[in-house]
């Protein structure tokens, strides 16, 4: 067949696409350019969110440490009481830090090793009596940071102004915990340039990283704070001792604080730095995307605040909770559940965020 | 007559073996780079030794993944075979091992289809039987086969063919409404690769998404055309480098751009490929036949066998109409037909199992057992979705469940549309035989 064949079908195909062009410019349904400075919301990430909150963490842990000091010299019970009040704050201030689990955290499997629980407590007490503490070790990991001090400072088991053994357990913990928090945030410091010139949206980029672990941490929230203790994993048997911190009885309080970390940090704002900038709220309300008859960016927002109230509604202690108060465990349980849904599908097909390594050609 | 006789002149005519010995070497130096660079990515870990469950391809559940070793050692034969063809050495024998360890592979787990697999399936079963290895070769220079300077033209045109295919369903497939008229999935793509050196900006504009989409339609549906016409071989090329190199610059999508780049050199002329012979310093073995007819052994079997082949790709990619429901939601029929980077779909799988003897249920996470590539494959995709399910059975089984009950909330979202419940939630999962009839327990999609 001739060339001029060929070359009269592409053009009518070109003449058609533009007809196409013109008569879809005007339906409305998305932006004509997606107006959103990616840079600058990574930057108010850095500077304002990732930076501020490591420092916070990094200073509580270094009270508690320094309280933690004092009794230890003075084993009074008014030197336990303000160990306890720090080392309260520094557990709420680290679920303001956990869902930074990439770059410099996890490079030290931060949250792992501060968070493990239900932590052993017969490997504790075995440590204690023979004195070894090795901090981070694949075997230690269930009898070290935040769960082994609430352990050691809470349980009725332990007699901490009396037992030096135990005292020095917790200090050598603590050493670690503030060893290892002093690491991550000078490694934080000087990860800016990283941080900011990987602005793609490939599942090594910031973006890519961020949503990744903040699902990941959320998800955290349903599964290890409530859904397990509540008996969701387990044929409905609860397992009351299986809560974060069970023995001080803060888990509530702490759930709480990583539920409002991550939505303050997804509409923008950071309590330490008292800022706010850029959020991946902007993001997708610069997209459009649509959710139920509104903006996702208003939905996800809605659904973290229902989540939120739910939650506290919680009454006492969540240990006791999930023996005496199923329905309101139930309903936090599933408010935060439906949030995860539009975290995990929804939010990342929006913004283009890929989560694996491999090739692709599918969707 | 006179028709078939062009037909009979197309296929059978004797032709220069340049272009099918260039494709061979192009093909396996190609394999060899994509062999090794999956192993340094480290990809036989996480694909292959890490996941503790595979998900199967129907009719193929007998292909298990074998020992860690002797994965290694499927990679390490892929490699040496693929570099056996390139250099044209024990040509058949390492053409059908490669094609035997390569396909033996991708059979291993249906979450690492890619289109692009398929291809080097099909391109590598077909070279077993063609002889590309008749010259500019090992086997001729050493005379471990006799050379020959010429070759029936249908061992050539059968490679253009089979690429032809691939382009025009790829097209076709894009003339569905998301991608027309609504430039979707490549409107919520383009935005997201905005920080891009000096197009970035340009991605964000809505009109450059409708234009990539049709294009990339006009593209495929048009390469094999302009590529079979001499006259407008050369600027079709140009559009081949142009086409592959920016989705290669865009997407994640692995060695295919360049799989593709070097296939379609195989439309340019004989001559062309002696002179890049020449250049390469690949000498000509001498063909001693002389003008005499080189017809391959199998003359009266391969061109029906190879028309078989081909007939099977023509229809197979419809069988799609049979389902009932939206194909890019049920996704029946999806796979083996050039459907290549079409939809924006993510899921989000929760499986409930449930002990039938105290109606209590457990809620399983698929990240407890499956790799983060898996759970995104399964959460979107009702086959797989049923595999896990009966998967979990048997895992509930072991741990002294007997009879347990799994059913799934999955929620999916597709180009950018508001998620929703993919199949019924209130459905035991394992009352269902994982088969070819519809899956009539997919929610329709809208």
């Amino acid at each position: 067949m001739p060339d001029w064949f060929y070359i009269r079908r592409l053009s009518l195909l070109l003449f058609g696409a533009s007809l196409l062009l013109v008569s879809c410019g005007e339906d409305g349904e998305g932006p004509s350019k997606v107006d959103f400075d990616r840079k600058a919301m990574l930057t108010h990430w850095y500077e304002d969110q990732i930076q501020p909150s490591m420092e916070a963490f990094n200073e509580s842990v270094k009270t508690l440490d320094e309280a933690y000091g004092a009794f230890h010299s003075q084993p009074t019970q008014g030197n336990l009481d303000a160990v306890k009040t720090t080392y309260e704050a520094a557990y709420i201030t680290f679920q303001h830090v956990k869902f930074y689990e990439f770059g410099p955290s996890a490079n030290v499997s931060f949250r792992v090793n501060l968070n493990t629980y239900p932590t052993d407590t017969a490997k504790i007490e075995t440590l204690v009596g023979n004195g070894s503490f090795n901090g981070g070790a694949a075997n230690q990991l269930d009898a070290q940071g935040f769960p082994a001090l609430d352990y050691l400072f809470f349980s009725k088991q332990v007699d901490l102004i009396n037992s030096p053994a135990h005292r020095n357990f917790a200090e050598k913990n603590l050493l670690y915990m503030s060893n290892l928090s002093q690491t991550v945030t000078t490694s934080w410091q000087t990860h800016r340039s990283a941080f900011l010139q990987a602005d793609g949206t490939d599942v090594g980029s910031s973006l890519g990283q961020v949503v990744n672990n903040l699902n990941q941490d959320y998800e955290l929230i349903k599964n290890a704070k409530i859904g397990f203790p509540a008996g969701k994993k387990t044929f409905g048997t609860p397992y009351p001792k299986t809560v974060e911190a069970y023995y001080s009885g803060i888990s509530l309080d702490l759930a709480e604080a990583n539920l409002v970390a991550i939505h303050n940090f997804y509409r923008g704002f950071n309590s330490f730095s008292q800022k706010q900038g850029l959020s991946l709220q902007d993001n997708l309300e610069a997209l459009g995307t649509q959710a139920e008859g509104q903006l996702l960016s208003d939905l996800l927002d809605a659904q973290f605040q229902d989540a939120r109230e739910k939650l506290v509604m919680i009454p006492g202690v969540l240990s006791n909770a999930v023996l005496a108060h199923t329905a309101e465990v139930d309903a936090a349980y599933s408010a935060i559940q439906l949030n995860v849904i539009y975290l995990k599908t929804d939010m990342p097909s929006a913004l283009g965020v890929i989560i694996t390594y491999q090739d692709n050609d599918g969707d | 007559m006179i028709y078939s006789n062009r037909l009979h002149k197309t296929l059978f005519s004797q032709t220069s073996i340049a272009p099918l010995a260039m494709f061979r070497v192009l093909f396996g130096t190609l394999m060899l780079f994509s062999t090794l660079r999956f192993w340094s990515n480290g990809w036989i870990e996480t694909q292959y030794i890490a996941p503790g469950f595979f998900f199967k391809y129907y009719g193929f559940h007998w292909v298990v993944c074998p020992p860690d070793w002797a994965v290694y050692v499927l990679f390490g034969l892929m490699a040496i075979s693929s570099a056996g063809i390139a250099l044209g050495l024990f040509y058949r024998f390492f053409a059908a091992l490669f094609f035997l360890s390569f396909t033996y592979v991708e059979l291993i787990d249906v979450s690492n289809y890619l289109n692009h697999y398929y291809f080097v399936s099909l391109i590598a079963l077909l070279l077993v039987f063609l002889p590309a290895h008749r010259n500019y070769s090992l086997d001729a220079r050493f005379a471990f086969t006799k050379p020959q300077a010429t070759v029936a033209a249908f061992t050539i045109q059968i490679i253009k063919l089979q690429l032809s295919i691939v382009y025009f369903y790829a097209g076709v497939a894009k003339l569905n409404y998301d991608w027309l008229v609504h430039a979707l999935p490549l409107k919520m793509w383009l935005p997201a690769q905005a920080h891009l050196p000096v197009m970035g900006d340009w991605l964000t504009y809505e009109w450059v998404a409708y234009a990539f989409s049709w294009a990339g339609a006009a593209y495929d549906l048009s390469i094999p055309f302009l590529l079979w016409n001499k006259r407008t071989r050369p600027y079709a090329f140009f559009a081949v480098i142009a086409f592959h190199l920016t989705t290669w610059w865009l997407f994640p999508i692995g060695v295919f751009p360049w799989v593709m780049i070097f296939s379609t050199l195989i439309f340019f002329s004989p001559h062309w490929h002696q002179s890049a012979f020449t250049f390469l310093g690949i000498p000509l073995s001498r063909d001693f036949a002389g003008n005499k007819q080189h017809t391959p052994s199998l003359s009266r079997l391969l061109p029906l066998a190879l028309s078989a082949f081909i007939a099977f790709q023509l229809l197979f990619p419809w069988r799609y109409l049979l389902y009932p429901g939206k194909l890019f939601w049920t996704e029946q029929g999806y796979r083996f037909s050039w459907r290549v980077m079409l939809m924006e779909k993510a899921g989000y799988a929760v499986f409930k199992v449930t002990d039938p003897r105290t109606g209590t249920y457990t809620e399983v996470d698929p990240e407890e057992y499956l790799s983060v590539n898996q759970v995104k494959q399964m959460a979107t995709q009702p086959d797989l979705i049923l595999q896990f399910a009966h998967f979990l059975k048997k895992e509930y089984e072991r741990k002294g469940i007997a009879d347990a009950e799994v059913r799934a909330n999955v929620y999916v979202t597709l180009n950018g549309r508001p998620n929703k419940l993919f199949i019924d939630p209130t459905l035991d999962l394992c009352t269902v035989k994982d088969g070819l009839a519809p899956k009539n327990w997919i929610l329709p999609d809208a």
